[in-house]
């Protein structure tokens, strides 16, 4: 099938003539990244780990006094551009009984950048937030 | 400082002070820079990144702290400004959640031929 036949929406869902399988890879991802902010109230340490081709995140958010691990996910992964095998970008999801965490994380000059989308499941008052937060290796 | 205690300032100052790392292995400019009190004043140390486009050793900046409003006593940004015998340097630094970023403007003597130039990086406080 020729590049141009390709179901799309835009110009940018099209490869190019010169593309050709890369796979993806995810090595700059992967590691122990802790927030650059010590005060934080939100995740504070994020561990990033493959396994058989898949990007897995352990999430850990912050305490009062220490801190919850979220467990372990598996993400969705993006490049920068269809033709892209490394891995800037990705998406998983936390579900708790009274709320649930959609991440949104990329990579910005060795610094992963990560959202989180809050929302509250549990019928209370708490408005729905976001927020944004940047980690980096700091004991590498 | 116009307002606000003296000691609260003092204590925002003192998590700025030491050394701040590039979160960049690949820095365009510098590897990592330190923040450091002498007589009273603030001051700027700069190594250069392996890959640096500017190589010369830096000398010793002074720093200016500000605030958000002009009636905060808190810190958010910096005015940094280097002067060296080719190149005179201009920083604008802010905080962002723990993260410092650099817009650096480069300015390099009349009868230099290099272009003057503007960097932007992120560090970390090691």
């Amino acid at each position: 099938m020729q590049a141009n036949q390709l179901a799309h929406t835009k110009t940018d869902d099209l490869v190019s003539e010169f593309y050709h399988e890369w796979g993806s890879d995810m090595s700059d991802l992967l590691g122990t990244w802790d927030n650059v902010n010590p005060k934080t109230g939100q995740i504070s340490r994020i561990i990033v780990t493959s396994e058989n081709q898949q990007l897995k995140l352990q999430a850990f958010g912050k305490l009062n006094e220490g801190e919850m691990d979220w467990g372990t996910v598996v993400c969705e992964i993006f490049s920068s551009n269809v033709a892209s095998p490394t891995v800037e970008g990705f998406m998983c999801r936390f579900n708790f009984d009274f709320m649930h965490v959609q991440i949104a994380g990329n990579m910005k000059y060795g610094v992963m950048v990560i959202q989180s989308y809050n929302t509250f499941t549990d019928g209370t008052s708490r408005n729905n937030y976001f927020s944004r937060e940047f980690f980096c290796k700091l004991n590498a | 400082m116009t307002k606000g205690t003296e000691s609260t300032y003092r204590n925002k100052l003192a998590e700025y002070m030491g050394t701040w790392r590039n979160s960049y292995e690949k820095a365009r400019l510098i590897e990592e820079f330190t923040f450091f009190e002498e007589d009273g004043i603030m001051k700027i140390s700069i190594e250069n990144s392996k890959e640096s486009f500017y190589q010369s050793p830096w000398t010793i900046g002074t720093v200016k702290p500000h605030g958000y409003t002009p009636d905060s006593n808190d810190i958010v940004a910096f005015k940094g400004h280097i002067k060296m015998d080719d190149m005179e340097a201009f920083f604008a630094i802010n905080e962002n959640k723990g993260l410092l970023i650099i817009a650096g403007y480069l300015t390099f003597k009349d009868e230099d031929p290099r272009s003057d130039c503007f960097v932007r990086e992120f560090f970390y406080k090691v």
